[in-house]
């Protein structure tokens, strides 16, 4: 077991895990930050996106211990309070979110994308989706939110 | 009708919408309780075993650990329509996969642990792996005795004793072989469907706590009434001691109907006397959960000259896998296997077989899509042959209007022309294209439910003048929430943001059959909005006391009482509320709503008056272009148009078809689930591939409105039919360009490219 | 039985870690390693984290060519300038390699050590005539790639060894990666890396081609006989068909859940006649710069 001490939405934590726990478990089980899901657990669904250090990444394949030093972000540091973010709402009024299993990871995958694009074309923003599956929205609503949010619409 | 509404109509956003977004919402898997353990299933490693022996004295030896095999459980055997399964194997196991033992530990690793440590010898025993080996004479048999099949599928249940056939039915109007016989022209094909997977992004989750004499179940869940009915007949216990408390379900598309571990959990529950949850990986998802029902269709049509329809006998051959969980969309196949054609003398027959695999069950428009995949590929073949235009030939055949649809309803509220003029318009059906451009068409039905669809809801006034709506539907992605809140709050002159839900607790909500057929809407839409009235006119009711002007003068508006007859009369729901509750009583809507079922094969079908209303049409194009070389097909462009009765919510419902689009584009070209030697090979998201961001095509789903006057402002069911014309209609478009058919799904390079050269060697070249 | 994790602070800690665990294993990325050890199809002792070894990072241009540090990530190389103006292939590769989220973790000694059949960048270090620059703690060794990847899932890298560096030729030459997949983020069911060098004195002849096949053979590999075959001719269409077609003859190739082995070979043969021809293309339009 290790002590590790993380930074996730900029506030401090120390966890007792084992050495190798792996982000995803140490967000749900140990933070309860349940935002980040379990889909796959083989980093294919992409449900578990969250933010280390601004890039997304699939938590089922990350150290937790790699992750000390680094800021963590999930889905639960987005917002204010009760209020959603910009993004959170496009999401919202464009129907991108269905059953909602994917939404968190879809969310963190799109702000590393625009972080990192401000400005993408269509194209850009389906590779920036790569690395996250949706089965309820055929990701058309999805694409339409993040562009939206981009246009400052 | 003209459209006066307020919420009706207009693209609400969902009131669930924030707690998902911001990863708050509490799904299957992020359920906990104090002092819970994590169970896992120990499953067979084979596909047709005898069980010699199991050992778990071992595994029971680790400190903390329960772990419990069929000798713990009752023996009883369950299924909603035939009753053939059991907690765990009893004897032999009858695919790999099949629950064999459970452990319940503190943490999942240490639960594996005792799985490990749990000894089962087998006897491996010969297996049958597809419908037509299980069909055979002789063949070993998946189950050598059967429970009885329950409720409503006694009257169609029709097995053929000693075989593997579990149900055999037809559905028989006209003179079949003369009108083929009279036809100018017979095609004859057999085209094959494959297995799928639903692909919820949610794994199945339980969590199962017996406190005393009650236990609750949290779980994700299509149906909790249903499921409620079989814990407590299982465990043998009142259903007033057995609660199902649906958590958010993250996506369901019909895999989430049955029960699958809530049994197992309960039982550890029981036994550990902790509450035990339990969360299903995704290669258990692939391996054990189940899959949609495949089947071989055998198309025989005969057309006149002209292009008329003359006779149909399409002939099903379903794969159940191990559980016959195949009943409903073999039985649907009947009533839905012609199409939206109008077709007078018409077999259909449905053969369902037991298999040593993983069971198939209902997967969105069960049953319909594979039989739309035969008879829309058949028809571009018939148009060929003819020289016609395959939009002329369907535009000539499509239902319309008071037309006898194949089980004898008059059709009526039908939009199907305009959908396929539309969709036709849209994908520029006929305009030049490249050569290595294809279009293609699919006109597409559903008939409403076949249960017996019943459904209850209470709309109750909060204090301060808001509204509470409870439905026993689950809300499983599809917007049932926003939609009922749109409903209510539009009958109880609310703003959508006053009217809260909740939904599928068993022992909070009223009854609901559940989530399945792109029945919500309609069934707990109409409760809803009965219920709503009631509330209404139990709110004009004390009004009308209070300013004592009569019932019929009053009105809602705007959170306000009105009267058209006194404009000056103003009085704010508050008001009345606070009237009602200090000195009359609460003011509790109630509806309920039910249509019956309706099977072909229903001896008292010619006499009856009613129609099961509700059948929802559609048309879908393509437009794809297809690399000759590799086989490679790139969807370019999908329309979609869906005759919805009403759109009460545009976003949902343009939601629903883009999303049903996209899965039906992984049906039509890479999903299947694949075997060898009945073990599944491809139990992972890298090698069973669903759509991803990079492969959607731009799509423009279309919504006619046709008012149903029996649905809810006219609204009619969307949830299903998307998925189901997209293979025919790819399929189409190649042969467009290639000149093959292809006549097996999911149309893979490798067999696009099979196709074209076993027809350049049939052309000598 | 509790993995460890060992956290070296350099490359000679990192070795001893190596050759003290005995049933240990290096962590690049994670990114294939870490879902393995989930499905338990391995369960290491200790795992040893390269991530802290800066001596595994860098990327740097030498004379002969460019030494690529083990740990660059995928996000890196895509980032990489040198790599963009030097060997502009190996980024594009790099850029199809999986998602977003395993591009931005996973790294190029990761992705050669776990040598997946149809993973996207060994064919293109294949012929890039890469080679994997190797120490133990005693003494290090160079290896060409192609003798590293010696079977399914299965490399050279000895189980006391680390792989620092991939080091490249710096070619003056056209280079175009191909991938055959249902959907870009899948791996190859055929992936074809074609590097043509232009012969100087010679306008449109090709001094030496390369081909790189991934997917199509439990191994990535060099199509030699193909190569051989190229030598000195004109890339016409005739010559890549040709071409395609004895690459096919070189690949073993197999069958799985995405495609079978015949089609797996028609494919060899169709993305070897495009690579080349795309590459000569480039090779007319800029003569130089593997772009």
């Amino acid at each position: 077991m290790a002590l590790l001490d993380l930074k996730v939405n900029g506030q401090e934590a120390q966890v007792e895990a084992p050495d190798t726990a792996l982000l995803l478990d140490v967000l749900r089980e140990r933070l309860f930050l349940t935002g980040a899901k379990r889909g796959c657990e083989t980093s294919h669904c992409g449900c578990c996106t969250v933010r280390v250090d601004g890039m997304a990444v699939h938590s089922c394949v990350v150290l937790a211990a790699r992750c000390q030093g680094k800021e963590i972000t999930t889905v639960e540091g987005c917002g204010d309070g009760m209020e959603l973010d910009r993004l959170q709402r496009l999401f919202l009024e464009h129907g991108a979110v269905q059953c909602g299993y994917c939404g968190p990871g879809m969310l963190m995958a799109a702000k590393a994308l625009l972080e990192r694009n401000p400005q993408p074309t269509l194209d850009e923003v389906k590779k920036g989706l790569d690395g996250n599956l949706c089965r309820c929205t055929g990701y058309t609503p999805i694409f339409d939110a993040i562009l939206a949010y981009s246009r400052g619409a | 009708m003209a459209d006066d509404y307020r919420v009706i109509g207009t693209p609400v956003v969902r009131p669930d919408g924030a707690e998902m977004i911001s990863g708050q919402a509490v799904y299957g898997p992020d359920v906990t309780q104090p002092g819970m353990l994590w169970g896992k299933i120990l499953r067979s490693p084979l596909p047709h075993a005898r069980i010699r022996s199991i050992d778990v004295e071992k595994a029971r030896a680790l400190p903390g650990v329960t772990v419990i095999s069929a000798h713990d459980v009752p023996d009883r055997r369950y299924g909603y329509a035939i009753e053939d399964e059991q907690i765990f194997a009893v004897e032999k196991v009858r695919y790999a996969g099949e629950p064999v033992a459970a452990a319940a530990a503190p943490d999942e690793e240490r639960a594996l642990e005792a799985l490990s440590l749990i000894d089962v010898e087998y006897e491996e025993l010969p297996a049958v792996f597809t419908a037509a080996e299980g069909a055979r004479d002789g063949a070993p048999l998946v189950h050598e005795e059967l429970g009885p099949a329950r409720s409503v599928y006694l009257a169609s249940w029709n097995p053929v004793p000693g075989t593997n056939i579990i149900h055999q039915a037809s559905h028989h109007r006209g003179d079949v072989d003369a009108a083929l016989a009279r036809a100018d022209y017979v095609f004859e094909d057999t085209f094959h469907a494959s297995q799928i997977h639903h692909c919820y992004m949610e794994p199945h989750a339980t969590l199962a706590s017996v406190r005393g004499s009650e236990v609750t179940v949290w779980t994700c869940s299509q149906e909790v009434f249903q499921l409620r009915t079989l814990l407590a007949g299982l465990f043998a216990i009142p259903e007033s001691r057995m609660r199902v408390i649906n958590t958010k379900v993250g996506g369901g598309f019909g895999g989430k109907i049955e029960p699958r571990l809530e049994p197992v959990a309960v039982a550890l529950s029981m036994h550990s006397r902790k509450p035990v949850k339990m969360v299903m990986t995704r290669a258990e998802e692939f391996t054990a959960a189940a899959g949609s029902t495949p089947a071989t269709v055998t198309v025989k049509t005969g057309v006149m000259k002209d292009g008329t329809l003359a006779a149909r006998d399409i002939d099903f051959l379903w794969d159940t896998g191990a559980h016959a969980e195949g009943l409903p969309p073999s039985n649907r196949a009947m009533k839905d296997g012609n199409g939206p054609y109008r077709v007078h003398d018409l077999r259909i027959s449905s053969t369902l077989v037991y298999t040593n695999k993983m069971r198939g069950t209902q997967l969105r428009g069960l049953g319909v899509p594979e039989g739309a995949f035969a008879i829309e590929s058949q028809m571009d073949m018939i148009a060929e042959r003819l020289g016609m235009d395959p939009l002329e030939l369907r535009l000539k055949n499509i239902l319309q209007e008071g037309d006898i649809n194949s089980i004898d309803d008059v059709v009526q509220s039908i939009g199907l022309q305009e959908c396929l003029e539309s969709v036709a318009r849209e994908i520029g059906w006929g305009e030049p294209k490249p050569p290595n451009v294809g279009r293609g068409l699919a006109v597409i039905a559903k008939s409403p439910t076949t249960h017996s669809s019943i459904s209850a809801a209470y709309v109750q006034f909060n204090e301060d003048g808001s509204a509470q709506v409870l439905v026993g539907a689950s809300e499983i992605g599809q917007g049932m929430t926003v939609v009922m809140c749109q409903i209510a709050a539009e009958v109880l002159g609310l703003p959508v943001e006053q009217v809260g839900i909740s939904s599928a607790d068993t022992a909070t909500t009223p009854y609901d059959r559940g989530t399945f057929s792109s029945r919500v809407t309609f069934y707990t839409g109409m409760a809803v909005k009965i219920a709503a009235e009631d509330a209404r006119n139990q709110l004009l009711d004390v009004a009308s006391r209070m300013v004592e002007i009569p019932r019929e003068d009053l009105a809602v508006a705007e959170e306000r009482v009105v009267s058209p007859v006194h404009p000056e009369l103003s009085l704010t729901f508050r008001e009345v509320l606070e009237r009602a509750h200090t000195s009359e009583r609460p003011i509790l809507g109630r509806g309920t709503y039910g249509g019956k079922g309706d099977y072909p094969t229903l001896p008292h079908k010619a006499q009856r008056k009613e129609y099961v209303p509700g059948w929802k049409y559609a048309a879908q194009a393509v437009e794809a272009e297809i690399d000759e070389e590799t086989g490679i097909i790139r969807v370019r462009r999908i329309a979609s148009a869906h005759d919805v009765g009403k759109s009460l919510n545009p976003t949902s419902v343009d939601g629903q078809i883009v999303g049903g689009v996209v899965m039906g584009l992984g049906y039509a070209l890479h999903e299947r689930l694949q075997f060898d030697n009945g073990r599944i090979v491809n139990p992972s998201f890298m090698d069973y591939k669903i759509p991803s961001s990079q492969e959607i095509p731009e799509i423009a789903p279309i919504a006619v409105e046709v008012p149903l006057p029996e649905g809810p402002f006219g609204a009619k069911g969307i949830g299903e039919l998307a998925i189901v014309g997209i293979a025919p209609a790819i399929g189409n478009a190649i042969h467009q360009v290639l000149g093959v058919r292809l006549k097996e799904l999911p149309l893979f390079p490798e067999r696009v490219l099979e196709a074209v050269e076993s027809q350049r060697k049939d052309h000598g070249g | 039985m509790e993995c460890k994790l060992i956290r070296p602070t350099d490359l000679d800690e990192a070795l001893a870690a190596r050759e003290e665990y005995t049933d240990g294993l290096p962590i690049a990325g994670g990114q294939s390693l870490l879902v393995m050890m989930r499905n338990r199809l391995i369960s290491p002792g200790a795992l040893i984290d390269l991530e802290p070894v800066e001596a595994l990072r860098g990327i740097e241009v030498q004379s002969t060519g460019i030494s690529i540090g083990a740990m660059n990530t995928c996000r890196q190389l895509i980032a990489s300038p040198v790599l963009r103006e030097e060997v502009g292939v190996l980024p594009s590769a790099a850029r199809q390699v999986s998602s977003t989220a395993v591009r931005n973790l996973g790294t190029i000694g990761g992705n050669v050590c776990h040598n997946e059949p149809g993973a996207d960048l060994p064919p293109v270090l294949l012929a890039l005539n890469g080679r994997a620059v190797l120490r133990r703690r005693t003494h290090g060794r160079e290896v060409p790639l192609e003798e590293f990847f010696t079977g399914y899932f299965e490399t050279a890298l000895e189980a006391d060894e680390i792989l620092c560096r991939i080091d490249i030729e710096h070619p003056n030459a056209a280079g175009v990666y191909l991938k055959h997949a249902i959907s870009p983020e899948d791996l190859a069911i055929v992936g074809v890396a074609a590097v043509v060098v232009p012969d100087s004195e010679r306008p449109g002849a090709v001094a030496e081609a390369r081909i790189g096949i991934g997917g199509a053979a439990p191994v990535p590999l060099r199509a030699s006989r193909t190569e051989a075959a190229l030598k000195g001719a004109v890339l016409d269409e005739e010559t890549a068909r040709a071409a395609g077609e004895l690459a096919s003859t070189e690949v073993d190739t197999g069958s799985d859940p995405h495609a079978s082995a015949g089609y797996r070979r028609k494919m060899v043969a169709v993305f070897v006649r495009r690579a080349l021809l795309h590459a000569a293309n480039q090779m007319m339009g800029n003569g130089h710069g593997a772009a």
